[in-house]
């Protein structure tokens, strides 16, 4: 009787020890994901959950971490594409702060087109952002610069308080040009 | 074909094959801007129009495009 129970606790010593030397065991290993690649996808399919398009399996997103406002913490850059989120002026971009293990929405940017730049200017302590704008009735597609209020960014690059850049502003492109078909994609 | 409606009759859902497309409606239940948020939606795609029906261009080109095709309507009639 006491050898079973002795045998008992030593398997459940076991198990736990176990658990702490592999706390991955049970899950797939996925090489390819790190860690906060994994957590931001969880992140846009809870935020980008819609009753009007139940995962939009054609939902594609690319990313960048950049340090937009200078305190060393990464915003996050997001770009979607799918049928849900583009239309004849562009796609939806994301403009993403840390908050705590998870995100929270800086700026829905609508309807915009890569390469997205973040400039060397700034403003309100953040880096401006440059897109594309074009379609939707725009002849020449041109690049817009968007500029921090202290709050967000401007929602749209068509429109004031975006501005249309007819020089070319130093920065570097954080997310190229893409096709729908790039980018994860954000449902299996 | 009518698929759902909010509380409080300000919002309704139509759903047409696998698209559903959110219809806006004044607190009478009349249909307001429903064809001026589906040409909005054409611009931002729809998951970029608002539920409000004051804001329904909010975003797209030049800022009017779904009330500018509605203003375009008027010359095929």
């Amino acid at each position: 009787m006491e050898s079973r129970s002795n045998e008992r606790l030593v398997m459940i010593v076991a198990f736990f020890t176990a658990a702490l030397v592999f706390p991955a065991m049970g899950r797939p290993a996925r090489c390819d994901q790190k860690p906060s690649q994994v957590s931001l996808k969880s992140f846009l399919q809870q935020y980008l959950k819609d009753p009007r398009a139940p995962d939009d399996k054609t939902t594609r997103y690319s990313s960048a971490l950049v340090d937009l406002n200078g305190n060393e913490t990464d915003e996050v850059i997001v770009y979607l594409t799918g049928d849900y989120w583009c239309g004849s002026g562009g796609c939806l971009i994301l403009i993403l702060e840390p908050d705590g293990a998870t995100y929270k929405v800086n700026t829905r940017i609508l309807a915009a087109r890569p390469p997205i730049r973040v400039l060397a200017t700034k403003s309100h302590g953040w880096h401006d952002i440059a897109v594309m704008v074009g379609g939707g009735g725009i002849l020449h597609a041109y690049e817009a610069r968007l500029s921090f209020d202290g709050e967000s960014y401007p929602i749209s690059p068509a429109n004031p308080p975006a501005q249309r850049l007819t020089v070319k502003v130093p920065g570097k492109i954080v997310i190229p040009v893409t096709t729908m078909s790039e980018g994860k994609p954000l449902y299996p | 074909m009518l698929a759902a409606k909010i509380e409080g009759g300000a919002t309704q859902y139509y759903h047409q094959d696998q698209l559903s497309v959110r219809v806006l409606t004044d607190s009478n239940g009349v249909k307001i801007g429903e064809q001026q948020a589906t040409a909005a939606a054409y611009n931002l795609g729809k998951g970029g129009v608002s539920g409000n029906p004051d804001t329904i261009d909010r975003g797209s080109t030049w800022g009017n495009y779904g009330s500018d095709i509605m203003l375009l309507m008027h010359c095929f009639k």
